[in-house]
This record gives structure tokens, sequence and C-alpha cells, in this order.
């Protein structure tokens, strides 16, 4: 079983005018097939251990291992590559692409061919959808595609900032379900990072992040 | 990997015509210049190479200057009472360097020369003709006999001998300033035979075949000589009194003493090279098995004055077009860096998400690349077919200017020594011997011709882009693309994923 496990992380932003330690010795275990939800007040170090997790910055103190490997040993450029894909708030897709364009970029990234639509489908999204600009899709939609992106990297960690912070209720449920189908149905490590209660509720597992520890 | 980079690229290119056209715009205008300047370069170096192989090397014997400088002892360093005991005493006779036509002749053996050319130079009378007036109210004596002081006077004829090998040879024939207007040309088989010019001709109501007897004026021997042909001069200074014949007619109007057993004094020794290349072989060569030559105060020396002049316009066109490519080089490098730089602020998002899915920074930079090069190919393709149009223009017109400039200061030169030590400085008339003239062959150069040398200028440019000139494009344009991408690359190293993705960049 594939496991992500933190242990004693710290994270202090030395680029202020007084140094802010942010992450104070956390500790957690993911394993596959679950969601996990991490909750907490704003400036709690959500997205900082977000930004570990996803290997979009370096660890300062503690360690970060995947199946008992440290990432630090991986390579942040390849843990990425081959193990994490990021979810945000605000999309992030590549603005001149369509839909299944962005989806083909992961797809190339993982070294496979595979057709971008089978992803898109996966996530409720048509041929229409997939052969228009990302910048001409709806919120949903457009968080749909990120989804998919993620899905067809095929890596076995999915990590998610307010995936679902800028949609409506509906569609906030349809992703959520979609999350849930990624870990237990592809039996993904899936983390949210979430200020939602209905998305907490939907977890396997809630994570309150507070003061820089979990409690 | 690469693919999918290219294929990245082709989709941001694709996808983002306003950019792709502006930086393509950028790339041809730079592509149009750089490549004019190097088609103009190459056509320049390629029409030098024709000029110096068109005139062959040529290597001349002449005075050593310097060295007789020396000898004669610089005046200015001269104390006082030095100067008032050699203004005392009887002036030194100055015996002017010269090469015997044997050693002439026996330098010509060698492998590198192609052809040789030498003159000798006197006067004569003819108390039958009537000589032409010139400016300065002398006939044939002129300059040479005032030159050659007492001795020059007295040995001065009305009429200038001078022997040459060939017509070809002679200077005005050589730039274009005279023509044969009746008859035929001599060449050194024509024994007894000579030319004479159109206004002697006309004074004299002479024409081809008949014939003239002329007085040697040290021995008062008299030789006939049959007009082969008339010729015409457009120089204004010119001497009308000059006949010119072969060397070995013009011999007939030396003294005995200097006619030495036919090893008689040579002026003007020239040689063609079969090879331009070999100049400096074969001036060692001349060093090495004529020592006497330098104890004579005679150098060899190549003499690539008419090259110079006739090269030196088009030596400015690709002066100017090395101007030009550093310029747009330089310019272009700077434009396509400060867009670059623009373009990948704005795809900072892009850069983040690539990052965040595992792509590394140096690929992002390979894929902004490639789209520089996609657009820049296309750019360069087209310009291919237009800038060889700009390169004549500009190339022609660089050129016309320079030769309207080179002609403005040949009119500003006009009747002034511009050749150097040799100039318009004539050897023959300084010894006073029985050979002095003002009009010897003017092998050397003298400036009263420099209106008609101009002739001789290359004055059109040959524009035609080659293969190889296409390629230096590409080379140079993909190369400036590189420099223009450094600054970016930096500043994409310098991003940080997680900055960009939580819109703290």
């Amino acid at each position: 079983m594939n496991k992500l496990v933190i242990s004693d992380l710290e994270y202090t932003y030395k680029d202020q005018a007084e140094p802010v330690k942010v992450l104070k010795g956390v500790s957690a275990e993911f394993s596959e097939g679950k969601l996990y939800a991490i909750q907490g007040e704003s400036g709690s170090g959500k997205t900082t251990l977000l930004s570990l997790l996803s290997a979009l910055d370096e660890i300062q103190d503690g360690d970060i291992k995947y199946n008992d490997k440290s990432i630090r040993e991986i390579g942040l450029s390849d843990f990425r590559l081959k193990y994490v894909n990021i979810v945000f708030q605000s999309f992030n897709l590549i603005k001149y692409m369509t839909a299944a364009e962005n989806v083909q970029v992961a797809i190339d990234f993982a070294g496979r061919h595979d057709d971008p639509l089978k992803y898109l489908k996966k996530v409720g999204l048509d041929a229409a959808c997939a052969s228009r600009l990302v910048n001409k899709l709806s919120g949903g939609q457009q968080q749909r595609v990120a989804i998919a992106r993620a899905l067809a990297s095929d890596v076995p960690i999915i990590v998610a900032d307010e995936p679902t912070g800028n949609l409506d209720e509906d569609t906030e449920a349809k992703i959520i379900d979609v999350f849930k189908d990624l870990a237990h149905k592809d039996k993904k490590i899936v983390i949210i990072v979430t200020h939602s209660r209905k998305v907490a509720e939907q977890a396997d597992k809630v994570l309150k992040l507070s003061r820089g520890k979990i409690s | 990997m690469f693919k999918n980079m290219l294929k990245r690229s082709w989709l941001s290119v694709k996808r983002k015509p306003g950019r792709s056209i502006i930086i393509g715009l950028i790339l041809f205008a730079m592509s149009n210049l750089i490549l004019a300047a190097i088609v103009i370069k190459s056509a320049v170096n390629e029409q030098m190479e024709y000029a110096k192989e068109s005139l062959g090397g040529t290597v001349t014997i002449q005075a050593d200057m310097e060295k007789l400088r020396e000898e004669m002892g610089d005046p200015s360093s001269k104390s006082f009472e030095e100067l008032k005991s050699s203004s005392s005493s009887a002036p030194a006779k100055f015996e002017r360097p010269s090469v015997t036509k044997s050693v002439a002749d026996k330098i010509a053996q060698s492998d590198y020369v192609k052809d040789y050319t030498y003159s000798i130079s006197s006067s004569a009378n003819d108390d039958a003709l009537t000589a032409i007036e010139t400016s300065g109210g002398n006939f044939g004596g002129g300059f040479g006999g005032r030159m050659g002081g007492p001795e020059a006077e007295e040995n001065s004829g009305d009429f200038t001998i001078s022997g040459i090998n060939s017509y070809a040879f002679i200077q005005q024939v050589k730039n274009g300033s005279m023509s044969i207007s009746s008859g035929e040309y001599f060449d050194e088989d024509d024994t007894d035979k000579c030319i004479i010019s159109v206004d002697l001709a006309e004074e004299n109501n002479l024409s081809v075949g008949d014939t003239i007897t002329m007085t040697n004026i040290n021995n008062n021997a008299a030789v006939t000589l049959t007009i082969m042909g008339i010729y015409d001069v457009s120089e204004n200074m010119f001497n009308a009194n000059t006949i010119y014949m072969n060397v070995d007619t013009a011999a007939k109007f030396i003294s005995s003493d200097d006619y030495n057993n036919g090893d008689y004094k040579v002026e003007n020794v020239s040689y063609e090279l079969k090879n331009a290349e070999n100049a400096e072989a074969f001036i060692s060569w001349i060093n090495a098995e004529f020592p006497e030559l330098a104890e004579k105060n005679l150098t060899a020396s190549e003499d690539t004055r008419e090259y110079d002049q006739m090269v030196g316009p088009i030596e400015s066109v690709g002066s100017f077009a090395t101007t030009i490519l550093i310029i747009v080089i330089v310019a272009a490098a700077v434009i396509i860096t400060l867009i670059v730089m623009i373009n990948v602020k704005d795809r900072r998002y892009e850069i983040g998400v690539l990052t965040s899915l595992g792509a590394k920074k140096l690929n992002i930079i390979g894929q902004i690349f490639l789209e520089l090069v996609m657009v820049g190919t296309v750019a360069f393709a087209l310009s291919t077919a237009t800038s060889t149009v700009l390169a004549k223009t500009m190339g022609q017109g660089i050129l016309d200017s320079q030769i309207a400039s080179s002609s403005e200061a040949s009119e500003k030169n006009f009747g002034r020594p511009s050749g150097g030590p040799g100039g318009s400085f004539k050897p023959g008339a300084m010894g006073g011997s029985s050979s002095s003239t003002d009009d010897a062959p003017e092998m050397s150069g003298a400036s009263n011709s420099s209106r008609k040398e101009n002739e001789n200028v290359i004055s059109e440019i040959n524009i035609s882009a080659k293969p190889s000139d296409f390629a230096l494009l590409f080379a140079s344009g993909y190369g400036v693309i590189l420099v223009a991408l450094l600054l970016p690359a930096i500043s994409i190293l310098r991003y940080s994923p997680k900055k960009i993705l939580q819109g703290k960049e």
C-alpha cells in the first residue's frame, strides 16, 4: 500500500521583517484509497503544508517520505513529475490551449500515449468542451479540466488547494464526487486543503491544523 | 521530450498570433538587414578577390628612397659647419640607382613571373618635324630636363623617346586614357616602328605608314622610324611630343656609353606574377638571388596601387556592411530580449503550471527558444526572397556615394603628386644622363592620370546570394535568438513555482 508520511515538518518564512514560523513540527500519515481534508484558520500553515506536500517548496526541517523514500532524495522536480499533482482554486490552466490540450500536456509529461478525452469524460466533460479553449469554459468546467489533468498525469498523490472555493454548491458537490472517486476507485492519496464544511464531511479523515501543529 | 516541447511551442506560436507576428516582423527586418549585409560583404570579398586575380600581383623594382635619403644625409640633421662646407663644395652628382637589362631579364626567368616590362627613355630631334608646344613653353625636355640639371638641359631633344616592351604596358593605356585612333599598336617585335600622338601627326601632316627620321642627340646618328599607329590621349598635361616604340628601337637613341654593349639601364621594371599570392615569395627570391640590387639601393616591392584604387570604394562598402551587421545584430538582440522578457512575465502562470507538472526549467526555456526558432525560421526564409533586392539597392547606393566622394577627392588633388614615393617622380630625369626625359611611360603612376584612373574603379556591385550566405544568416539569426534568450532564461530560472501558482509572484 502506498503511503505518504510527513514527520516533524517545520517551516519558517525568513523573508519577512520578523521570521514567522508557520509549521512547528507537523507529522501525519496518508494512505492510498482515502480522501483527506486539512482544515484550519487563516494563517495556520495549510497552504505552506500543501506546498511542501506537492514539492513546490524545499523542506526546511523534518521530512516527507513516499513509500519510505524522502522526497529530498527523489528530487522535487521528479517528485512533481512522477508522484504528485496539484489542483488549485484558481485552476492554473494554460489559457491558450483547449481543455484537451491542457490534459494532453500532463499525458506528455507522464510519457504516455493516451486520449485526453478519456480523462475529461471521467470528470463529466464532453468532446465539445474538450475542444474549446479553457478560458471559454465556466469555472466549474475549468476546475474539472484541472482535475482531469491531475488524473491524466497518473500520479498516486493528488493535492488540492480549495478546489471548490470558486464554485457554486451544485458544482461543488460534483467536484467532491470526482475527488472521492479518485481516492476510492482509483486508489489515489487525495489531500484537500479546504475551509468548506461540506468537503470536510465527505473526507475519510480530517486533519485540523492550528498554530502550526496538527491537532 | 523534444517532441512534446515542439508541440507546446507550436501551439503557443499558433494560438498567440499577435505576439508571433510582432516577433516575426522584428526578426524579418533583422534578417533582411543581416542577409543584405552578409550578401554585400560576400560580394565585396568576391569582387576584391576577382580584382586581385584580374590585376594579378605586380612586383616592381625601384629606388629605395629611404635608403637613398639616409645615404645622401638628412640636411636637418647636419650642423651649420657641415652645411656650410657642403654648400661651398661642388654639388655631388646624384647617381640614380637602376637595373641593367640583363638583370631585369634574368629575374624574369623566375617561375613566378607571367610577364614583365621595363622601359627606357631618351630624347631625339628631327629638323623636319615641328614639335608641339607644351603648356610649359618648352618642348621635349620639359620637367625632366629641368630636374636633371645642366647636363640634362644640354642633352634634351625636342621629342621624347619612350621605349617599352609593348603598347599594352604604357600606363596611359592601362588606365584607359590612351587609345589608338588609327593604325596599330606595337609590340616587342616591331623594331624601327613607332606610334605618335594625334597632335603631332596633325601638326606635321603625318599618317600611318609615313616615316620619320629622328636623330640621336648624343651621336647624331639618324634612325628612320615607320609610323604604325597614331594615339590619342585624353590627359590634359600629357606631352604630345612623346614617341613610343619598343625597347630595342628606343635603345638606338641613347649614348654609346649608356648602351653598354646592349646591357643598358632600364627603368620602371615591373613583373606581373602568375599568382598574386606569390608576391612575397617572389620578393624574397629576388632579394636572395640578386643581393646586388640592395647594394645599389634598389628594392623589390609589391605594387598594390592599382588594386587599391580599383577596390577602394567597394572596400568601403564592405566596411559599411560590417558595421551594419554588428549594429543590427546588437539592436535585434536587445529588442528580442525585451520582447521575450515581457513575454516570459506574461507567461509566468504557464511556467508555474508546467513546473508543477514536473517540467524542468531548462525544458521551459527550450520551449520558448523553439517558439522563437519557429517564428525566426519563417522570417529568415522570407527574407531570403527580399534581402537581395535590399542588398542591391543598399550596396549600389553606398558604392555610388563612395565613388562620388573619391572622384571629388581626385578632382581636388588634380595636378598634385599622389602616388607616394613613386608618385609622378621620373627617376630618368634626375641623373642628367643621355636617357633623361620627362615623359617616361608612367608605370609608377602619375597624379595627372587620376581622373582617368577612376575609370578602373569597381563601380558596380554584383549582388547574388549564395547558399553559404543563407547558411550564415540562419546561423547568425539563431545565434541572436539564443543570446536574446539569456536574460529571460535567468528570470525563468529564478521563478518560484510556489509563488507563481499561489499568485504571489
